[in-house]
């Protein structure tokens, strides 16, 4: 028989399990140094002699401002994934921004000899096209249409996707059944090919192009929320939030869609990167819009030569892929960030 | 006793642990443990979660990951399973020790029939053709008491309750006459009258072979009434051991005897409006040195009684009540005409199995779900049939505490923002006076003022449920619905949770109705108890009364399983009570660890 004496729980133990619980009060950093400093300051009696409720107010004053303010801004810059991918995306922004000073006039226009590769000429350092245009003026105009396009589907396509979603998620039943239904017919519609209509039948504007594209990619996002709201129903703090007597309009955007966030955080930065490319397709098939030079254009126009010119096509394309790759960076650290669990981690 | 003349006679034990530890990094989750386990012997080893009992078990079936550390030596008949082979502990596993775990729902194969699932163990381990596994594993479904059993061989999991799962389990676990048999908190999934049958199979197929049982729980009820030995563990150690008797009848160590107070008891008369439960004071001193003490105290309250109150107007009166499910079948009736009133400052217990309709009941009156006829009567105002904005306006008088403390706070909010939005929703408008309120109740339900900003994950199952207790009482109800409040917490955070419930409902002067499948817990907080089965009220009496003279059939046979321990309980004199919530803090902060 073993009987471990009861003495073997008086000698010393490891602290470390002791330390694990929450509430050490090492944890707490503003109330005690706000004693230490009090205690400091005016002596043992003042701090004893404060009255815990009084305390209480105090933190409640100073501590959601110490503690809360952008903890998912905070969280998002340390991660240095976050940080590379939004450095990227930054400088893709600024540049279409100063686009019109860097390279004024029509990017369109003929600038110098066709066909000089990068480096070859210093006024042209990543070389012209074909037909003379500068490739470093096309990348920062093009910019600008890519990234319109992009974020604008992106943004209807989530905008629709969420409430649709939402809703056939959180009724059920009826609703439920007529919106999987809408959801399904758009899912086995071409999207591709309905955009190529729609965009032929209507002016081919850069606006309209993406929010076609965005109108035609917001079934994934659906479906996606759909899922998530119908799993997050049945958790215990939904019922909860139904008892103390929310409205469904606070449930549905307080309670469960934080929750559901990350598979839309992600999808929504793979439909940027899809919008970017249906963009392309559409200039490549020439339904694009002719007055404005993209990323997709400039990949498009370059392909001829794909054997002859590489840089033509790699260029942009990976242009391309890096601002997709840091969305993607931005979209995997948001996630974290959004979640308290693994914001506590990373700090 | 039998076992203890098994040792005797074999000269040794049949499994032999000293020393055992295992550590992940830097954490030590067992810490330097021994004990032994004879032939036919039961040896529970028991402590409240986190504290390593089930790391101790798998630590013995090498069944821990590659990150986990161990050292000692477990001593298997002769083999010391800490170094063997991979090939032999595999030839060992399910063959000479087997194990049977918690959840029965998850461990069958919900893809193969049941006499497949039998016959694959025998077939691999026994080395029987297609045909005789066929036949031995209907023989060991006899074995295991399942009715019907030829019928049960082609039947998938699904076709099956909880209990039935188990006792499958417990055949394939014994289908290779193992000599060990670990079960890991078998029957803690299970309805109380299912439970006495599991663990009187496991009795009886450990005394029919000879078998060792390592029995892992929680429960102390099961100890007392199924062990021969028990060894209690807190924290990683082995606090104390000894024969079921010894422990029961003269614990030494503070904890034990914490543990013994802290767990209700059926053939007790501890009741809360007389007595708070004794709670388990842990704290380290300077020198780091650990330290447990007990703490309870004498309550003085007017306990209600069936009769005194009937001039009261009821708070809550339902009459008729039905709610139905409609299912592919047809429709269940989940609730099938109940009646039944609370009166102002009353706790009415409602005990039932699961799928007695208990919680349908509890959210068909917070109108989560619809009832299909009857009256709900709050205050008076019939609430039945009211729809989400109607129900508004009544929703502060009668509020909930969920089961689980996990699930039932958003983990995305903090608890600020979490008892902040409801304040808002009910139209507190001044930020000020919401910041006061949810100081206050956070303080009342004894958290620390910074809990506040802290999100649900941070905090331990204990103190989350205080969370939930907040949230309830924030908006001052009259009614406060807890349905299985406490049944997910260990037994020392039970006890907390429940003197807290106890001293709140006399301080805001609330009335409950307790709903729990528990029923020493409803005997220790209830004035009057319901007992449903199958959706109807069977039957109905005041708190002391009815466990002695219950009338319905259904009621004495969920008495009779009810596990109570052989022995006693020494009289413990009640220490002089200190309540303020700063005193408690320390408490509820060193004991969060109790939950994992």
């Amino acid at each position: 028989m073993s009987n471990t004496p009861v003495s073997d729980l008086t000698a010393p133990q490891p602290t470390a399990a002791l330390q694990r619980p929450y509430a050490a009060p090492a944890r707490l950093p503003d109330s005690s140094w706000r004693q230490q400093l009090g205690s400091s300051l005016l002596g043992r009696f003042a701090a004893s002699a404060k009255d815990p409720m009084a305390d209480d107010e105090d933190l409640a004053d100073a501590e959601p401002r110490s503690r809360s303010r952008w903890p998912v801004l905070r969280a998002l810059l340390r991660s240095p994934g976050a940080v590379a991918g939004l450095g990227v995306l930054l400088l893709i922004v600024l540049v279409a921004l100063a686009a019109g000073h860097l390279y004024p006039g029509d990017p369109l226009d003929m600038a110098g000899q066709p066909l000089l590769t990068p480096g070859e000429d210093w006024d042209f350092p990543l070389g012209t096209d074909a037909l003379g245009r500068d490739i470093a003026a096309g990348l920062a105009h093009g910019a600008r249409v890519s990234l319109l396009v992009g974020v604008t589907a992106a943004l209807v396509s989530v905008v629709i996707g969420t409430l649709i979603g939402a809703l056939a998620g959180y009724f059920g039943g009826r609703v439920d059944r007529t919106l999987t239904w809408l959801i399904e017919l758009f899912q086995t519609t071409p999207s591709f090919l309905l955009v190529v209509v729609v965009v032929s039948i209507t002016q081919s504007t850069i606006g309209v192009i993406a929010v076609v594209v965005g109108l035609t990619s917001w079934d994934t996002v659906a479906r996606l929320v759909r899922a998530e709201f119908r799993a997050l129903l049945n958790a215990d703090f939904v019922l909860a939030a139904r008892t103390v007597g929310y409205s469904t309009r606070w449930i549905i955007f307080r309670e469960v869609l934080p929750n559901a966030l990350p598979p839309i955080i992600i999808t929504a930065s793979v439909i940027v990167a899809s919008a970017i490319l249906t963009e392309s397709s559409l200039s490549f098939l020439g339904v694009g819009d002719p007055n404005k030079i993209s990323w997709g254009s400039m990949i498009g126009t370059g392909r001829d030569m794909l054997r002859s010119a590489l840089y033509l096509t790699a260029i942009p394309g990976a242009v391309l892929v890096i601002t997709v790759f840091s969305l993607n960076l931005v979209g995997d650290a948001l996630i974290s960030a959004l979640n308290p669990r693994l914001r506590g981690r990373t700090a | 006793m039998n076992a203890v003349a098994n040792i005797d006679d074999q000269g040794q034990p049949l499994l032999s642990v000293s020393n055992l530890r295992v550590n992940y990094g830097d954490y030590q989750a067992v810490k330097g443990i021994s004990f032994e386990v004879a032939r036919g012997e039961t040896l529970a080893l028991v402590g409240e979660s986190g504290c390593g009992k089930s790391t101790t078990a798998m630590a013995i079936m090498r069944l821990l990951g590659g990150r986990a550390g161990i050292s000692g030596n477990v001593d298997f008949d002769g083999q010391n399973l800490s170094t063997v082979s991979d090939p032999v502990i595999r030839s060992l596993r399910g063959n000479e020790i087997s194990m049977v775990f918690q959840d029965p729902m998850t461990s069958l194969n919900p893809v193969l029939t049941i006499g497949e699932q039998i016959g694959e163990v025998l077939r691999r381990h026994r080395g029987l053709s297609r045909k005789d596994a066929r036949v031995e594993a209907l023989k060991l479904l006899k074995k295991v008491r399942i009715p019907n059993a030829e019928g049960r061989l082609d039947d998938f999991p699904h076709n099956l309750s909880g209990g039935q799962r188990q006792r499958v389990m417990i055949a394939i676990a014994v289908a290779c006459n193992p000599r060990l048999l670990i079960a890991d908190e078998p029957t803690t999934a299970l309805d109380v009258t299912v439970q006495a049958h599991i663990l009187q199979l496991l009795k009886d197929l450990s005394e029919e072979y000879a078998m060792g049982l390592l029995l892992i729980t929680h429960d102390l009820g099961v100890v007392g009434q199924w062990a021969d030995r028990v060894a209690v563990m807190y924290d990683g150690l082995i606090v104390e051991s000894g024969t079921t008797e010894a422990i029961f009848t003269a614990p030494q160590h503070p904890y034990t005897k914490g543990l013994l107070g802290a767990s209700l008891r059926l053939d007790t008369e501890s009741h809360y409006a007389t007595a708070s439960l004794p709670e388990i004071n842990v704290r380290q001193n300077n020198s780091g040195i650990i330290e447990f003490d007990l703490n309870s105290h004498a309550r003085y309250f007017t306990a209600r009684d069936a009769s005194s109150g009937t001039l009261d107007q009821p708070i809550l009166d339902v009459r008729n009540l039905r709610t139905e499910y409609k299912t592919s079948q047809g429709p269940v009736t989940a609730v099938d005409d109940v009646s039944f009133q609370i009166r102002p400052g009353e706790t009415l217990g409602l005990v039932g199995e699961s799928g007695c309709g208990k919680s349908t009941l509890s959210k068909t009156i917070l109108g989560l779900i619809k009832s299909s006829s009857g009256e709900i009567l709050l205050n008076g105002t019939n609430i039945a049939g009211f729809d989400e904005k109607q129900l508004r306006a009544h929703r502060p008088f009668v509020q909930m505490v969920f089961q689980d403390p996990y699930g039932s706070l958003n983990p995305k909010h903090s608890v600020y923002r979490i008892l902040d939005g409801v304040l808002k929703n009910h139209g507190v408008k001044s930020a000020q006076s919401r910041s006061q309120q949810i100081f206050d109740i956070i303080h009342r339900v004894g958290l620390p003022q910074s809990a506040v900003w802290k999100y649900p994950h941070e905090f331990s199952g204990g103190q989350r449920q205080r969370i939930g207790v907040a949230r309830a009482l924030i908006l001052r109800p009259s009614l406060v619905i807890l349905d299985e409040a406490v049944s997910s917490l260990d037994v020392s955070v039970r006890a907390q949770i429940l003197n807290l419930l106890a001293d709140l409902k006399q301080e805001f002067g609330l009335s409950y109705l307790f709903i729990s499948h528990d029923l020493s817990v409803v005997k220790y907080m209830a004035d009057r108890v319901l007992v449903m089965h199958d959706g109807k009220i069977v039957e109905e009496g005041a708190h002391d009364g009815i466990w002695k003279n219950a009338r319905h059939d259904y009621t004495r046979k969920l008495i009779g399983s009810v596990p109570v321990p052989r022995y006693a309980l020494a009289e413990e004199e009640a220490v002089p009570y200190s309540n303020s919530a700063w005193q408690e803090l320390p408490v509820a902060m060193l004991l969060s660890r109790f939950a994992v």
